[in-house]
């Protein structure tokens, strides 16, 4: 196993910015009359890494990839990325491979992946990242907040997707890292005196927070998890995907009954459809709510294969059988290539 | 003999006995002016207390079991860990206890203690909770009790209850606010009582709030036929059930509002999934 070497000691040969503080970066994405999609500015800095292939002349949408060096965050590092998507943009943040939480030394600070995301009106911001896997004794904060600037047309739109793994199977990890925060806030924006746009009122929290520090009468945080690997987070808001929310909403009030008898001759007994026992011999489970505009999904599962390919068949609207809708919210959108962290 | 020394007393040690008198008088004097400091202003209302964990309370907590059912009924979905303890229909609702204890103290407890001590935002307070409590049936619970402790608040209690409000107490906040979601209402409306704004109150309001949910909890288990009520009672009376509640509060309290969140993912899952159960008996 590779191991990144400390923050302290580094030097950052590859950082676009000499004058950013260690770990932040910026993405501005800017629409260049008619309607070319361009990347205003792009900066970094150790350990974040930024990586945006040239898009295609016809490219939807531009896709950046989030990358720390290592492959990972080890201890006390803390990321700060600040993402503009200007009217009109379209902009997906993916990541190549899970993110790997080092185990915390005795003496520096939790790692910290701090997000903040700007999504002017008619902007649409796709994050759909591999899976965070925090290791053994690792602890580790994340902090995401967007901040829409449309929420009356709902044209600042946005899917997000947050998920975290138990750890390393293969070394026999299974939650048993120190602390785990991951806090999704998604804002209105508002004026202030000088007539800047500024964050408003909140809309939505998500925050998970896992101690596997405390003990819940005898129960270890792996005990309470009840063999679930996996947790991941779907939040889905506005216009443009419309027809995913529908899609959701009603696949969910679909899902086969709990306590149903197989010879129960009621309505809902035919609608046990390839897909939903797949996903439920998967040991998938998933529960989707309406609230306060957005769409937001819980899935949980035993082994994660299960839920990516349950996440990537909500995403992509796939039919009872299985097959992706043709030309589906987020591919219509964004264009094909977005599902590359649920293969 | 003792009775013919006192009056034959020569009168210089009158006067000093007099004046060791009027020096025990002043450090008495003084000693009760300390105890007036160390005493907590008024002391608990047994009363309010038993008026607001009154199983009675017509808020309909009866009607929700926040989560139990629907993880009753997952049993054959959910995967213990430990395959070969088998657990009892006991085990099954202790365990679920616990979790729902480490969950609530994590996310409402930290508005009841906000609401309580600044009441003065509280409509802040439930705008966020409201952002918070992602869970579709978890929130209608929560809206469904808030507003019905606020019209009990109104109906029943506001006329003999608020005046307690105007004692001595000089921090004066708005008494017309009606929070939507349970928690904020409870740590509003028990600051509406004229409790003062000290760790005993506090400490009470969030204990009665979370003892008063096991006992949601026990009732709707009985209802589920998961245990009876004498052993339902007996998991109320117990050392561990106490020891539980106490924890949940002093976990909870040092949470703040911006820190809190869901601590048992798994208790969104199945709360949230009481929906696609085939039969229900309760809303949540």
């Amino acid at each position: 196993m590779t191991s990144p070497s400390p923050t302290t000691s580094a030097t950052t040969p590859t950082s676009s910015q000499s004058s950013i503080p260690a770990g932040d970066g910026l993405i501005h994405v800017r629409v260049l009359p008619p309607s070319k999609l361009t990347l205003h500015q792009l900066n970094y800095k150790y350990p974040l890494k930024l990586i945006s292939p040239a898009p295609s002349q016809w490219a939807k949408s531009l896709t950046v990839f989030v990358l720390s060096y290592g492959g990972g965050l080890v201890s006390g590092d803390a990321v700060n990325l600040r993402v503009v998507v200007e009217k009109g943009g379209r902009l997906c943040l993916q990541t190549q491979g899970s993110t790997k939480i080092f185990k915390q030394t005795p003496s520096s600070p939790p790692t910290i992946q701090r997000m903040t995301v700007r999504i002017q009106p008619g902007a649409s911001f796709l994050l759909l990242p591999d899976p965070v896997q925090p290791f053994a004794e690792s602890n580790y904060i994340q902090h995401q907040i967007f901040e829409l600037e449309d929420t009356t047309d709902d044209t600042s739109s946005l899917v997000v997707l947050d998920w975290v793994t138990e750890g390393r199977t293969a070394r026999d990890e299974h939650w048993s890292f120190k602390r785990f925060e991951s806090r999704n806030e998604f804002f209105g924006v508002k004026n202030n005196e000088s007539g800047e746009n500024i964050r408003g009122r909140l809309l939505l929290r998500d925050a998970m927070i896992l101690d596997g520090e405390l003990l819940c009468g005898d129960e270890t945080l792996r005990e309470r998890q009840d063999s679930q690997t996996i947790f991941a987070t779907v939040v889905i808001r506005g216009k443009p995907f419309a027809k995913l929310i529908e899609y959701i909403k009603t696949r969910y009030a679909n899902e086969p009954r709990i306590g149903q008898k197989r010879w129960d001759t009621d309505d809902d007994s035919r609608r046990h459809n390839r897909i939903e026992v797949e996903a439920r011999n998967n040991g998938v489970l998933w529960a989707a709510s309406s609230v306060r505009g957005f769409l937001l999904v819980k899935v949980s599962g035993v082994e994660m294969e299960g839920v990516k390919r349950f996440v990537k068949g909500l995403l992509s609207e796939v039919d009872d059988e299985g097959v992706a809708r043709e030309n589906g919210c987020i591919t219509g959108e964004f264009g094909t290539g977005m599902f590359r962290c649920l293969e | 003999m003792d009775e013919t020394a006192a009056p034959t007393a020569p009168t210089e040690d009158l006067e000093t006995l007099k004046s060791q008198i009027s020096c025990l008088e002043s450090q008495l004097a003084a000693a009760k002016a300390q105890l007036q400091i160390q005493l907590p202003a008024p002391q608990p209302p047994l009363h309010l207390w038993l008026l607001l964990a009154d199983s009675a309370l017509p808020i309909g907590s009866f009607a929700f079991s926040s989560g139990l059912e629907s993880y009753i009924s997952h049993r054959t979905l959910r995967h213990p860990l430990n395959p070969q303890k088998k657990p009892t229909p006991k085990t099954d609702l202790t365990r679920f206890l616990r979790l729902s204890l480490l969950s609530i103290s994590t996310t409402t407890i930290p508005f009841i203690t906000a609401a309580f001590q600044n009441p003065s935002t509280v409509l802040t307070l439930d705008d966020t909770f409201d952002a918070t409590t992602t869970c579709e049936v978890a929130r209608r619970a929560s809206i469904s009790q808030g507003r019905a402790l606020c019209s009990v608040w109104d109906k029943s209690f506001a006329s003999s209850l608020l005046n307690n409000t105007n004692s001595t107490t000089e921090d004066t906040f708005p008494t017309h606010h009606r929070p939507d979601h349970f928690g904020p209402s409870w740590g509003y409306i028990t600051r509406l009582t004229g409790l003062q704004n000290t760790p005993e109150s506090l400490y009470q309001v969030l204990f009665v709030f979370l003892f008063n949910h096991v006992k949601a909890l026990l009732s709707a288990a009985v209802r589920l036929s998961l245990i009876g009520p004498y052993v339902a009672q007996q998991i109320l009376a117990s050392e561990e059930t106490r020891r539980l509640v106490d924890e949940a509060v002093e976990r909870g309290k040092k949470i703040s509002v911006d820190e809190a969140g869901q601590s048992v993912p798994t208790i969104d899952l199945w709360q949230g999934r009481h929906e696609r159960l085939y039969t229900r008996i309760f809303n949540s």
